[in-house]
């Protein structure tokens, strides 16, 4: 068993042994919470996410975070996190965000740091297991695939709420900064096959183009530097409780580059988009979002290859019994939004349901106490959209299931 | 007389219960707070963190129950949340860093101790609790 493997078995004891006592430690001055998850996938046909057609215990997350009141308007915080998803990340201890809080007046604050993204409804949360009933979020607007993408930027905000008289109010925030694009990420593996297949669609062959160079493409390093990201989200809270809309909007530049340099591309991010609405009534919870993501990678000298994604899911969320929580959800992803049928993968000799991944979940989550949640939760995957060519060397089905199993613990 | 005594008391605890469900909180804040009323808007926007100073600009400094029937009707009453979500809303907040939760207590006592003493708090008991130390905001 590996060493942190064994430190979070010894912390869940802890905490179950001592439930009235390991309450979040709240001095006056300093705050401090955490979480820790560990679950396990195994799906009927195709590997996702890990090697889960075999069953992957290689999914947990753990996070500890502080915030402490410097004055009045001005606090800092920092969170410690490390997961273990697949092959990524494998539980590398990194600082998940860090930043300056500056609150001057209700409707203005300033922030500067390692900020977490916003980004639809949901993302600045999407690493702690038990703020939501379903363990994935709908991988449809959130996609692991873009995770380093969308996580958190390096940079400043400018952040604030307001009151808008009887039409409700209004939060936002705008924000620029940078990126830290890790190369070992399902995103910088991606990038290169989704170069290879557009520019193939285009008639090059960039593949065989390099092996002229003596480059192999399946092998290549990579690089990926965002110079420059900003963008703006905007809540409006309606004047009918629990009734809000969203729009997130992202944008910036880039470069990529293979091979130490022997090949670069500009990395063009046009427009990232994302609208929401969110119906909390009771212990019910209503969402609809689409992300919509334009981007392009300029391959010099060989072309220009978009890189464009589509997407949309409804859920629903009851909260039943103090312990019981039921989720549906139904989504719909796109990793070539302008070839929905398939029919530029059928022509360059790919499965049409390449072009799609329409994913329905069920969840059942249990609240085995107040800081303790177990998850089971089955999706009925139709399409291979998100499933990555180089984890199923042998081939990808069109309708498969996967199941996950997760407990969580919050403290 | 037998039957009497039971309607009575049905009625006497069918009362006492519908009592206890009805209870009003009321809403206390710390002598230093110069303002005498507030609005139910504003005690939603207190509690989830989105309006964090007085008029007179000082820092608010909101104050809850960490469970029971006086914390779950001032939740649904002003903050339109169930206990469950609202847990779930700073959870949230924490989570992403963007927000620091209210102070919770586990007694109305500790609840009227705390803003009696802290200046700019705010927070919530039963009408029967005595709250020496904190004034009661009216509400607009």
């Amino acid at each position: 068993m590996k060493r942190n493997s064994i430190f979070k078995v010894i912390v869940a004891l802890i905490v179950f042994f001592t439930e009235g006592i390991a309450l979040s430690f709240d001095q006056e001055d300093i705050l401090i919470h955490g979480f820790m998850s560990q679950g396990y996938l195994k799906s009927t046909h195709n590997n996702y996410l890990g090697n889960s057609k075999d069953g992957s215990f290689e999914f947990n997350e753990i996070g500890l975070n502080f915030a402490m009141p410097l004055s009045d308007e001005l606090r800092f915080g920092l969170q410690i996190f490390s997961r273990d998803i697949g092959e990524y990340s494998n539980n590398e201890v990194t600082v998940d965000w860090g930043f300056l809080d500056y609150h001057m007046k209700d409707w203005l604050g300033f922030r500067a740091g390692k900020i977490k993204m916003p980004f639809g409804l949901y993302n600045r949360q999407r690493d702690a297991d038990t703020l939501r009933t379903p363990i994935f979020l709908p991988q449809s607007v959130y996609p692991e695939g873009i995770r380093e993408f969308i996580i958190a930027f390096y940079g400043a905000s400018i952040y604030g709420s307001s009151e808008i008289g009887s039409a409700g109010s209004i939060d936002y925030e705008v924000f620029a900064g940078t990126l830290d694009i890790d190369a070992d990420t399902p995103f910088v593996s991606n990038i290169l096959s989704t170069v290879v297949l557009s520019l193939e669609a285009q008639g090059i062959d960039l593949a065989a183009a390099m092996d002229a160079f003596g480059i192999d493409l399946t092998e290549v390093d990579i690089e990926v530097a965002i110079s420059h990201i900003e963008g703006a989200m905007l809540v409006w809270n309606t004047p009918l409780s629990g009734l809000r809309f969203s729009g997130t909007y992202l944008s910036g530049s880039g470069d990529l580059s293979l091979a130490g340099g022997a090949l670069d591309a500009d990395l063009s991010l046009d427009a990232i988009s994302v609208l929401s609405v969110e119906y909390e009534k009771g212990p019910v919870i209503l969402a609809c979002e689409y992300f919509d993501m334009d981007t392009d990678i300029v391959m010099r000298p060989f072309g220009t290859a978009p890189m464009e994604i589509e997407g949309w899911y409804i859920s629903a969320s009851w909260q039943v019994k103090d312990w019981l929580e039921l989720g549906a959800a139904y989504g719909e992803y796109y990793p070539t939004p302008e070839d929905k049928d398939g029919s530029d993968f059928e022509a360059v000799g790919l499965p049409d349901y390449y072009a799609w991944q329409k994913d329905t979940t069920l969840s059942v989550r249990f609240n085995l106490s107040e800081y303790w949640t177990a998850k089971f939760e089955t999706h009925f995957m139709d399409g291979a959209g998100a499933c990555s060519p180089s984890d199923n060397p042998n081939g990808i089905k069109d309708d498969w299931i996967l199941y996950a199993v997760k407990t969580s613990l919050y403290f | 007389m037998n039957i009497v005594k039971i309607v009575a008391f049905g009625v006497i605890a069918f009362i006492l219960l519908c009592s206890t469900a009805r209870a009003e909180t009321l809403v206390i804040v710390n002598n230093s707070v110069t303002q005498a009323s507030i609005s139910k808007k504003e005690i939603k926007r207190i509690f989830l963190g989105k309006k964090k100073k007085w008029t007179d600009g000082k820092r608010i400094r909101p104050a809850i129950l960490k469970g029971g029937a006086v914390h779950e009707e001032f939740l649904g009453v002003y903050v339109e949340k169930t206990a469950s979500s609202f847990s779930s809303f700073w959870k949230r907040e924490v989570v992403a860093g963007i927000g620091i939760p209210p102070k919770g207590f586990r007694t109305e006592t500790d609840i009227v101790r705390h803003v009696s003493q802290k200046e700019g708090a705010i927070g919530y008991i039963s009408p029967g609790t005595p709250h020496v130390g904190t004034k009661v905001l009216s509400i607009d």
